[in-house]
């Protein structure tokens, strides 16, 4: 394996290396520079905030973790959401994020640069993508070279996908856990490669910071077994891939056990039950290969039989309670999220309110288009060049891009799991035409001046691999392959240096292009790069850095920015009881917490869906019974979320169908046929009463005819069908400059000796029935 | 100070250049003595 072996230093492949190398860090450098910037838009076109609904919890939770050390962070019980209930927070949230931003927090103002928890939270996203877009030039320089890992990093470091997840201030799980999914990946293949149980062990301790970061991480330990067991059945066990798994699934294991949310479901929730089996099937597999080696091949002969049918029998027995265990469970044994992984309708019909998520729909084609382009057709390419030639690595990273194209299919979410998978196979594609077409251009350009150099060149690399332009480079995954490679690959291997096969001939000429026509290619390629460039750039600027907390839109007029949210949750703050309960759909429960400080009944977290359909309930319900249910919840404001005015189209009366069906799934009594006039949901003259009664209606569309005389629906395309009405039992408190949120304050019952006068009044005149007039304190 | 168009060139131009410089990359890892045979 002369090709293999470190060149003498100074001769032109040590010299090329070397420059090689240089060329790489400075290449390194500036992808991480473009990670960076180009997820900087988001503050240079709005202001340095922290964005949508989820980052503001993270935030909140990181300032806790700054100002109060980490102990109090774990025993932390919030008594200001989910009121009654409260919410232990260092038990059900993943650590990883708040604790990487606490702890670069920590560690800058231990070196005297006083940012602000803030700062360090909104720049947090764009730090961590370019770790990722390094993980991923580690990832795929093992399993194509340095070159595809480039191309890879390159890829990574601007694909829309993951821009959408962390541009500046999108303080989010996703924001750290890529970057710990692709490198725990890396550790993977290079324990895979090396066999070395110091990778396998840093391999765990990746694993773990995946584990504390975010949920996805059972995608990691399901995707590693079923490439263990793909590599058992294909013939490729060896005792490197031992090395790779099993300390991975012990230490692993052991380690996300010490995570709180996690904690004993490491080893009890069926998503984590295909490590273990695995597990055992690899031990299996090693101690037969053990035997194999110590037995004669007759008596592993009669040793094989006597085993498979002793353990069909055994095998047989464990499923058939593995079976009965997992059906025993409500789910089956499965959460409901993992649950519509496998089957992609199980959320819609069964769990609303993970239905209702939009980043849980199906992603339509043109969304594909949209987050990852170009990269959706160099895939193909990228899967080819990974089956020439097949290693243990580049079977990994198809088995990666099969399983991601798969679940981004299922929820448009989980795009940001197929993103890094589709830049390694883009960059792989990449790089095999950039080797071809440039090492074409230096043979044509060099064949002229060098051609009596050859000759005496041929006797070292003749012993590379024949099919591989980017054999000449000393990549790890080619000296896996080789090592695998069959006995006969072997005694080519061992043929005399100087008598190459005339088949190794005809493939080396057809590999060298015509000059011009390698200078076209990469003009093209660099054509379809620049393309690529610029729609990443295009999205990160128009598309994915808007906060959602600031809107903005372009008229004629110049831009106008609606800052309604932080106008509205400011108004709460300053003008409401520090222990005032506020009522709102749960989009809006992290933002109130977090930026009104006030105690909210329902919010993002979703853990209880009685308590979220009982606020649906009562956004469905007539006013009356709606003051009911949140005066029992002890509610002072209700806050709606309206965009009719200005045309906001994510609000709550667009979203009004999932709090019928949410409330609907837990009372019965509320039933979504009743809001719906012939199977279309209507807001018009066409509406049914029910829907024109219900206080979300009635909150929404309080006064609105005041503004234009007509009540027309900006979002709905229409005049509104009740305009004139009053609210008996909530009262107008606030409403936002652009009706965006308005908040309502709930009116005290009236008193109940008037009540009394009342009944006695209409006991004596009309006869009515102590009952009803007991039911009705308040008119 | 800068604005989100500069930002846009320095981008794009940025992500341009990383393209030409992994060929680059390519270009000067690549083996003529290899082909050459």
């Amino acid at each position: 394996m002369a090709a293999l072996e470190s060149p003498l230093p100074g001769t032109p492949t040590a010299m090329r290396n070397a420059f090689g190398n240089v060329l790489s860090v400075l290449i390194l450098v500036l992808i991480g520079v473009l990670a960076f910037s180009i997820r900087l838009f988001s503050v240079i076109k709005y202001e340095s905030v922290i964005h949508e609904f989820d980052p503001y919890f993270n935030y909140r939770v990181t300032q806790f973790l700054s100002k109060n050390g980490i102990y109090e962070f774990w025993n932390w019980f919030d008594d200001r959401t989910w009121y009654p209930l409260g919410r232990v927070i260092g038990g059900t949230v993943y650590p990883g994020l708040t604790l990487t931003a606490g702890t670069i927090w920590w560690g800058l103002n231990s070196l005297n640069i006083p940012l602000s928890v803030e700062t360090v939270c909104v720049f947090t996203a764009p730090v961590f993508s370019a770790f990722a877009s390094w993980a991923t030039y580690l990832l795929t320089k093992e399993v194509k070279g340095s070159g595809a890992g480039l191309a890879a990093a390159a890829l990574l470091a601007m694909v829309p996908s993951y821009i959408s997840r962390s541009v500046a201030g999108s303080y989010d799980n996703e924001a750290v856990a890529i970057f710990a999914l692709i490198f725990t990946f890396y550790l993977y293949i290079k324990t895979l490669n090396t066999g070395s149980l110091f990778y396998a062990t840093l391999n765990a301790l990746a694993y773990f910071y995946m584990v504390c970061s975010w949920g996805g991480y059972t995608f990691i330990i399901n995707l590693i077994p079923m490439h263990v067991l793909l590599c058992i059945v294909t013939g490729r066990y060896s005792p490197r891939l031992y090395i790779a798994y099993a300390p991975l699934v012990v230490l692993g294991t052991l380690l996300a056990a010490l995570v709180p949310v996690v904690g004993f479901n490491a080893v009890l929730t069926s998503e984590h039950f295909a490590s273990f089996l695995v597990f055992i099937i690899i031990h299996v597999v090693a101690l037969v290969y053990y035997i194999k080696g110590i037995l004669s091949p007759k008596m592993f002969k009669v040793a094989v039989t006597l085993v498979v049918s002793i353990g069909m029998v055994v095998c047989f027995i464990v499923v058939a309670i593995l079976v009965a265990l997992v059906a025993s469970s409500p789910t089956g044994g499965w959460s409901g999220r993992s649950l519509s992984l496998l089957d992609p309708t199980y959320a819609s019909k069964y769990i609303p309110i993970i239905a209702s998520v939009s980043e849980h729909q199906p992603p339509t084609w043109p969304s594909y288009f949209m987050d990852i382009n170009v990269l959706a057709f160099l895939v193909p390419a990228g899967i080819i060049a990974c089956f020439s030639p097949l290693s243990d690595a580049s079977s990994f990273v198809v088995l990666y891009i099969v399983m991601s194209v798969y679940f981004s299919g299922v929820m448009v979410r989980l795009m940001l799991v197929l993103a890094p998978a589709a830049c390694i196979m883009s960059g792989i594609a990449l790089s095999q035409a950039f080797d071809v077409f440039t090492g074409s251009i230096k043979y044509q350009l060099g064949a002229s001046s060098n051609s009596t150099d050859d000759a005496e060149d041929n006797t070292s690399t003749n012993n590379a691999p024949k099919d591989d332009v980017s054999a000449g480079k000393t990549d790890k995954g080619e000296e896996i392959v080789k090592e695998r490679s069959s006995k006969k690959g072997k005694k080519k291997e061992r043929e005399p240096a100087d008598k190459p096969s005339v088949k190794a001939k005809i493939k080396k000429k057809a590999l060298v292009l015509p000059l011009e026509a390698s200078i076209v290619a990469l003009l093209l390629l660099i054509m379809l790069g620049a393309f690529y460039v610029i729609h990443c750039v295009w999205a990160a600027a128009e598309a994915y850095s808007a906060p959602s907390i600031v809107l903005t839109s372009q008229s004629r007029d110049g831009l106008h920015v609606f800052d309604d949210f932080r106008e509205s949750y400011a108004w709460l703050s300053h003008n409401t009881d520090v222990d005032d309960k506020v009522a709102s759909w749960w989009d809006y429960g992290y933002q109130t917490t977090a930026m009104a400080n006030r105690t909210v009944i329902v919010d993002n977290n979703t853990w209880n869906n009685t308590h979220i359909a009982t606020v649906g309930t009562a956004m469905s319900s007539p006013e009356k019974a709606a003051w009911e249910i949140f005066n029992s919840l002890d509610v002072k404001y209700v806050l709606v979320v309206f965009g009719g005015l200005i045309g906001y189209p994510s609000d709550d009366i667009n979203k009004f169908l999932w709090m019928v069906r949410i409330g609907g799934g837990v009372f019965p009594h509320i039933k979504e046929a009743d809001y719906l006039r012939d199977g279309q949901y209507r807001i018009d003259s066409e509406a049914t009463p029910t829907m024109l009664n219900s206080l979300m209606y009635k909150l929404s569309y309080y006064r609105f005819v005041e503004t234009d005389g007509k009540g027309y629906d900006r979002v709905r395309r229409t005049e509104i069908g009740k305009k004139h009405f009053k609210l008996t039992h909530f009262e107008e408190v606030f409403t936002s400059h652009h009706w965006m949120v308005r908040l309502y304050k709930l009116k005290p019952p009236r008193n109940r000796i008037r009540g009394k006068a009342k009944k006695l009044k209409s006991k004596t005149s009309s006869g009515l029935s102590s009952k009803s007039a007991k039911k009705n304190p308040w008119v | 100070m800068i604005d989100d168009q500069d930002l846009g060139f320095i981008a794009n131009f940025l992500g341009i250049f990383i393209f030409a410089l992994v060929i680059a990359y390519h270009y000067v890892t690549a083996d003529p003595k290899y082909e050459a045979t």
